[in-house]
């Protein structure tokens, strides 16, 4: 747990490691000198048997017969390199065979075998057995073989690199592309509406004629279209006056993150309203205006605030609940309830509503002109899809090109890759830069542990660690969450899952991305010390 | 562990198999609608059990005074008005004790009194039916010796009274109306029935339903008599809870007795509660309750019942300490009556006189069932009344010094690897470490006895690891034993009928963390023979002499039975109703889990087991703990009265879950928690299976250091903690104690308890608040006693309240003047890597240059030191001369540990050097260096063995 927290421990023995470097060895007095207990042979020049023994901070001069004599005279813990006496010193183990070591001092003789030499149990009930050899030998097959491994996947990450560049080339030119279509788009767009108005005029002109008809409709059916206009207008000041709640900014359009910040359209119920859900809401779109709103997306609000307002009948709630449920099927789900047709999103009530109107008869012309400005609008609106498209292609495109691939952008080939984890339990799934879930084996739904956030490695192994946040809140507790480790194989591959506290889960990633010899040089060093 | 609901939700929503329990545990497959069944009842009880969410006790699940007809009752009594009479010409006598007839003249009934003079200034009380219709329940287990009787001075008898005569002490029968006086060198200390609310419910058929309405006729078969009035009560014959229904076959049996204790000015002890340790009037509340309960969250502040029951209560006033001890393990409910409270009637009454205003205690016990049987302790002052109540029920004997070292525990560390990890951790930080403990889920489905395979399958291997760097691992066995016909526990007490019965004679059959369970009966002798057998290292397998036990939910807890516990008409070994037996029933699991430990290592090992439920006397068998705290300030503030109080109350070994059990501590909370249960004896961490991580290292650096401090200041105190637990074994004096101990005339200090003493050494007062920059500490002695900061030895003469800065490095800690504390100065991974590490002496000379101060040295671990294996030490400093003799001079233990060094605040002046002399090493100088800082002389290396007697002299 918390390898990356320097251990105190581990503080002290790099600073004497420090101490070492500034005081160069050939200083050593000769060879026939008793080798002081606990120090390395580099040092035996501040421990000097014919003269009195400075602690090392220079807090004192004591005679050397006090050096380890099992009495801490030394503040800093120097003069008992070799004995437990010292709460702060440290022992040096030479560990011939295998590499040398500083233990707290309170480990010397204290029953446990630690320094593969033996050293440290000089005088303890224990018998230990000398095994440096064995580990050097080890050890050194150990670092043979994550060597080779890097090597290895070092160049695995080189393709990874390489793909990563050829991704990223790609998306740049397909942005370009479709920054010029977008130009283009909206030129059409444009040109369709200029086409789409001068029909509508002569639509409307030529509409003129049969106006006093229409009014001259019988009594009782005005007075019924009345309030059919009166539930309609109801019903569109709904729309207008929740589309202004929503478009908090009052930017005129109501955005994804707006729609984020509200419970309301947290579909599967897991405390976090995410970018599908969102989506799904605003009919696949990142931003819609009062327009596309009312079209669109209201179809798909109105029965979420209604189930909010608790005006929805039961067995209805039930069945939508129901369906929206999984989040597995969110993106199949889209598909259904999202059709292309714009009318088809009209609420079935308004159907029912329309169907029983009287078919007013026009003459040829009028009917040709009707036809012409219906199909001048539907023109107008599949340009205007088109640049939505084109927008929301752009953004998502913007969104990758600006993310944090790491170095050399070797993550970007992995982006969106899923990688799966079975334990006796579940089925994990883990989606670079997207999301982490948790699926019973027995099935059932599957849970979100965590969408991608950022990178939290240590300081100088930034990339080492990914988080994944805001997934389904735990009851009572927090939401879920997951931090994924990602080390060197010549694989990508999740490794292992744990739980190490309550909806805290910890990932384990293999990935050649991370096989650089470079940096394992550095994090070798770094355990060394 | 925690409460009903929390786990039956728990166990709907997260495993299958524990829903199948709960519907049908002979299904061990679910088929889709089953498993549906069970969201649909975890969604049931998500609502059910909604106030639990909100973080507070539900009391509404426990019963108050007015809801439990003996209580309602009993507190009905009027004052005064007292039915008892001695018949005295039916006096009987022996060398230690009385026997007399009582007689109810409301009922008619007859009762056996007998008085009994017994060793250490007490009296016994006895009264019992002289005739009964069936038997009433006498326990035999909380006394841990039949109590040793002392022969009488004289007994006189006059036509108003019978007076016992024991040296300074006398007991006065008064005959009509009964009541009883208790002298100490010939002052009324306590007296009984001295308001008349003395109530013994006698055995009685119960009422055919009379068509004139006529109870009393057919309660008492005698019209003469208007009766005690129990047969009116609705709840007389049975009794509703809530949905649950209580039979009561013997109808009305409860027994009352009210004591008053004049010049007494607090009362203190019946713990289990979450408050303060000078008891409160219960004038206006309902009364303090025992009745061992798993309360969910419980609250601060509180008399509702806790975990565990000791009946015994302490008065004190400035002249004297005295105690009832009130054995009776049947529910009990005590009203208190403060001095205040009097001081009103008394105002009234005396409100020309004006004279004295004698202060005075009252208190009222009321239980379910049984005999009176009570144990009046003289004291005279609070030591001694300590240990009169523990040479009744025992003290607790020496533990292993590894279990005064930290513990860390969680529920649960997840598996084998984690276990590992988590050990290694403590090393990489640096950190001493004892134990590592597991709780429910180590179990293969929470049959106790067995493992998960899948998380541990090397249990062995993973004891050796830590028993490799000198730890142990500590595992929950519970009573209650799933209902699993693959089970070889369940199959073997279902044929053998070792189950606690029901009514009907069926096995009683509850739910808790395995889903159906029934419970072990382990008031049959045979129960409690098999159970032993369990732990045997060839019966429980993954495990070692290394691995002990952790005994949780023997209240016991049922969570859907009444109150969370068992109904009070199941039926025990012997025919014993369970309202009978319910406060002692913990006490007889770890009482059985004791002797288990104690045959696993041959009776070498001397055995650790921590309980959640007590009764008085479990000090014999156990370490306790306060159960389900919470991570926030309160918490922690309660532990130090509850542990103060239980200790008083004959167990010393007591903790908190440090940082809380519930919720999550910040940081702040975190190092506050460590520093104050540094000075707790029993350190362990613990949590909830829903918090975050919070070993000590997992906040920040800071935490981590200030923690780590913490620790390695409580190992640095180990000798001291060790000889006090040994001090405990012998004289049963409290190894934590409240100020009033040692300062017994200062009133002040009679309602401190957020400061300890540690035996009379250490002063201790915590932070027990966010962002404090001071704390007001008291500091008794009234400027006769100096205290020395433990870290900086600076001197405060003056007495009283005092506020001290602090930070969040360090909590107020102080040694006395006069006070000798033996202390370890290498901290090591564990206290077996300490063993024989030499020793600290840390003198403070009192104005007149004297010092004094015990250590006690044994092997640690085994029973030796009953066979003379052990150094007790009296360590002295008088006349300028430290010397070290033993105390039990025909004991010996060799040890490797010497004398490293001695510091002396407050030396006297020019001291240049010293002689030590002892009779392996001759005469030798030492080295004495004198810091005018903070005027301490150290003496250098003494070098002698511990086991040898030495004298040091300083000189000049």
């Amino acid at each position: 747990m918390d390898g990356h927290r320097a251990s105190r421990f581990l503080a002290l023995a790099a600073s004497m490691s420090l101490l070492l470097a500034t005081y160069t060895p050939g200083h050593v007095a000769g060879s026939g000198v008793l080798q002081i207990r606990g120090i390395p042979v580099a040092k035996n020049s501040l421990y000097r048997p014919d003269r009195d023994f400075e602690c090392l901070d220079g807090s004192r001069l004591i005679s050397f017969t006090r050096v380890n004599d099992d009495y801490c005279d030394c503040g800093d813990g120097s003069d008992e390199p070799g004995t437990a006496a010292c709460a702060n010193g440290v022992f040096y183990c030479d560990n011939a065979g295998h590499k040398p070591a500083y233990i707290p001092s309170s480990w010397v003789n204290d029953g446990v075998c630690d320094c593969c030499d033996t050293s440290d149990e000089y005088a303890s009930r224990v018998e230990c057995i000398n095994n440096c050899n064995e580990l050097g030998r080890e050890a050194r097959l150990v670092q043979q073989k994550a060597e080779q491994l890097a090597r290895e996947g070092n160049k695995l990450r080189v393709e990874l690199v390489a793909r990563s560049k050829t991704i990223k080339t790609e998306h740049q030119s397909r942005l370009a592309k479709l920054r010029t279509d977008y130009t283009e788009a909206e030129l059409i767009k444009k040109e369709k509406e200029l086409l789409k108005k001068q029909a509508e005029e002569l639509e409307s002109i030529a509409l003129e004629k049969y106006k006093p008809i229409e009014t001259e409709q019988p009594a009782t059916e005005e007075a019924i279209g009345e309030e059919e206009e009166e539930d309609e207008d109801l019903s569109v000041s709904e729309v207008e006056n929740y589309f202004k709640m929503l478009d908090s900014d009052s930017s005129g359009t109501v955005t994804l993150v707006e729609l984020q910040t509200r419970a309301t359209f947290d579909k599967n119920r897991d405390g976090v309203v995410s970018d599908e859900e969102a989506l799904y809401f605003l009919g696949d779109k990142k931003e819609v205006t009062l327009q596309e709103f009312t079209d669109n997306a209201w179809a798909n609000i109105k029965p979420f605030l209604m189930l909010e307002q608790g005006i929805f009948k039961a067995a209805k709630e039930k069945g939508e609940i129901k369906e929206h449920q999984p989040m597995e099927d969110l993106d199949h789900e889209k598909e259904e309830e999202v059709p292309d047709g714009e009318e088809e999103e009209v609420p079935e009530e308004e159907h029912e509503k329309e169907s029983p109107e009287p078919e007013v008869q026009y003459d040829e012309e009028t009917q040709a002109l009707i036809d012409e400005a219906t199909s001048a609008r539907e023109r107008f609106q599949e340009a205007e899809k088109a640049i939505n498209e084109l927008q929301s292609e752009i953004r998502q495109l913007e969104e990758k090109l600006g993310r944090d691939y790491g170095p050399e952008e070797v993550f970007t080939s992995l982006d969106g890759e899923c990688f799966e984890y079975t334990d006796l339990e579940y089925i994990y799934k883990l989606c670079l830069y997207a999301m982490a879930t948790q699926r019973s084996k027995s099935g059932g739904s599957s849970v979100n542990l965590g969408h991608w956030n950022e990178w939290v490695g240590p300081t100088g192994a930034e990339y080492t660690k990914m988080k994944y946040d805001r997934g389904l809140t735990c009851w009572n507790g927090p939401a879920r969450s997951t931090i994924v480790t990602l080390s060197c194989g010549t694989e990508n591959k999740l490794v292992s899952v744990t739980e190490p506290s309550r909806c805290e889960y910890a990932m384990e990633f293999s990935t050649p991305a991370l096989c650089n010899p470079n940096a394992a040089e550095t994090a070798d060093k770094h355990d060394e010390l | 562990m925690v409460g009903a609901c929390w786990s039956i939700l728990e166990h709907a929503t997260r495993t299958n198999l524990e829903i199948t329990t709960l519907m049908d545990s002979s299904h061990a497959q679910l088929t889709g609608l089953e498993r549906n069944f069970g969201y649909l009842l975890a969604l049931l009880l998500i609502l059910l059990c909604s106030p639990f969410i909100t973080d507070a006790v539900n009391r509404d699940n426990f019963k108050r005074c007015d809801q439990s007809s003996f209580c309602r009752r009993c507190r009905g009594m009027e004052s005064g008005k007292s039915p008892y009479q001695l018949l005295p010409d039916k006096l009987v006598q022996n060398e230690s004790m009385i026997i007399v007839d009582l007689f109810n003249k409301d009922t008619g009934v007859t009762y056996v009194v007998q008085l009994i003079t017994l060793k250490e200034n007490t009296f016994r009380l006895h009264i019992n039916e002289k005739d009964p219709l069936h038997p009433r329940y006498e326990n035999e287990y909380a006394l841990h010796d039949q109590p040793q009787t002392v022969e009488m001075d004289f007994v006189e008898s006059t036509a108003e009274t019978i007076t016992i005569t024991k040296g300074e002490n006398k007991a006065i029968l008064y005959i009509n109306p009964f009541k009883v006086e208790l002298y100490s060198q010939g002052i009324l200390t306590i007296s009984a029935n001295a308001r008349g609310l003395m109530r013994f419910e006698h055995s009685r058929t119960k009422p055919v339903k009379p068509e004139d309405g006529n109870a009393e006729m057919a309660g008492t078969n005698n019209t003469t008599y208007p009766g005690d009035g129990a047969d009116n009560d609705s709840g007389a014959w049975e009794e509703n809870f809530k949905e649950h229904h209580d039979a009561k076959p013997y109808g009305p049996e409860a027994i009352a007795m009210d004591f008053s204790f004049p010049g007494s000015e607090h009362a203190y002890g019946i713990p289990e509660h979450a408050d303060s340790v000078a008891l409160q009037s219960t004038k206006s509340t309902d009364p303090y309750r025992l009745y061992n309960l798993d309360v969910f969250e419980y609250e601060t502040n509180e008399r509702m019942s806790l975990y565990g029951a000791i009946p015994v209560l302490y008065a004190h006033g400035k002249e004297r300490s005295s105690a009832v001890f009130w054995h009776n393990t049947a529910e009990t409910w005590i009203d208190i009556l403060s001095s205040a409270d009097n001081n009103v009637v008394e105002s009234i009454v005396n409100f020309v006189s004006r004279s004295i205003k004698k202060s005075q205690v009252d208190a009222h016990f009321m239980s379910e069932s049984g005999v009176i049987d009570v144990f009046f302790m003289l004291g005279p002052k609070p030591l001694d009344v300590f240990k009169q109540y523990t040479v009744l029920t025992g003290t607790a004997p020496l533990p292993q010094m590894f279990t005064l070292g930290y513990h860390q525990s969680r529920w649960n560390y997840n598996d084998q690897d984690d276990v590992a990890t988590i050990a290694e951790s403590f090393d990489t930080h640096d950190i001493p470490l004892e134990a590592i403990w597991l709780d429910i889920e180590y179990t293969d489905n929470k049959k106790y006895f067995t493992w998960d395979a899948r998380k541990f399958p090397n249990p062995l291997d993973m004891i050796h690891n830590l028993t490799s760097k000198g730890r142990k691992l500590i595992v929950i066995i519970d009573p209650h034993i799933k209902r699993d016909n693959n089970y070889f526990l369940h199959n073997d007490a279902t044929s053998l009928g070792y189950y606690i019965k029901t009514r009907d004679g069926k096995d009683y059959e509850g739910w808790c963390w395995p889903g159906a369970s029934s419970y072990l009966d382990f008031f049959d002798p045979k129960v409690v023979d098999y159970y032993t057998g369990l732990y045997s290292l060839d019966k429980f397998h993954g495990t070692t002499n290394d691995v002990y036990i952790w005994n949780d939910m023997n209240e016991p807890s049922v969570f859907n039975g009444p109150e969370v516990t068992a109904p009070k008409d199941l039926i025990h070994h012997g025919g014993w109703e369970h309202r009978d037996v319910h406060n002692i029933n913990g006490h007889m699991y770890i009482r059985a889990t004791y002797d288990a430990l104690f045959r696993r290592s041959g009776g070498s090992l001397r055995p650790f087991i921590l309980t959640r439920s007590f009764f008085a006397g479990s000090q014999r068998y156990a370490t306790m703990w306060t159960g389900d705290n919470m991570a926030d300030w309160s918490h922690l503030r309660v532990s130090y009265p509850m542990c103060l109080s239980v200790a008083i109350s004959g167990m010393s070994f007591c903790g908190a879950d440090v940082g809380g059990f519930f919720k999550n501590p910040d940081s702040e909370l975190f190092i506050r928690w460590y520093q104050a249960a540094t000075w707790l004896p029993f350190f362990r961490q613990h949590s909830h299976i829903e918090t975050k991580r919070r070993e000590p290292w997992t906040f920040n650096d800071e935490t981590t250091q200030i923690v780590r401090e913490a620790l390695r200041l409580r190992y640095s105190y180990l000798p001291l903690w060790y000889t006090l637990f040994r001090e405990h074994e012998i004289n049963g004096y409290p190894v934590i104690r409240p100020l009033w101990t040692h300062y017994p005339t200062e009133s002040e200090t009679f309602t401190i308890d957020d400061e300890l003493l540690l035996g009379d050494s250490i002063l201790v007062r915590p932070v027990f608040q966010s962002s404090a920059t001071e704390v007001a500490v008291y500091f008794p002695g009234e400027g006769k006693v100096i205290w020395y900061d433990i870290d900086t030895m600076q001197a405060y003469e003056k007495g009283g309240y005092v506020k001290i800065p602090v930070t969040i490095h360090k909590i107020p800690v102080f040694q006395r003047s006069g006070s000798v504390v033996p202390r370890k100065m290498r901290i090591r991974r564990s206290t077996v890597a300490m063993r024989n590490d030499p020793y600290t002496l840390i003198i403070i000379a009192d104005s007149n240059g004297r010092a004094s101060g015990n250590l006690y040295i044994d092997d640690e671990v085994s029973f030796e030191y009953r066979h003379g294996k052990y150094l007790y030490l009296r360590i002295m400093l008088d006349s300028n001369k430290i010397t070290s003799t033993l105390i039990d001079k025909l004991a010996s233990y060799e040890t490797q540990s010497w004398l490293e060094r001695i510091d002396i605040a407050n030396p006297p002046q020019g001291i240049k050097s010293a002689q030590l002399e002892s009779h392996n090493m001759g005469k030798v100088t030492l080295e004495t260096t004198y810091n005018p800082h903070n005027n301490v002389l150290t003496i250098r290396k003494p070098a002698v063995n511990m086991g040898e007697e030495w004298t040091i002299e300083l000189l000049h």
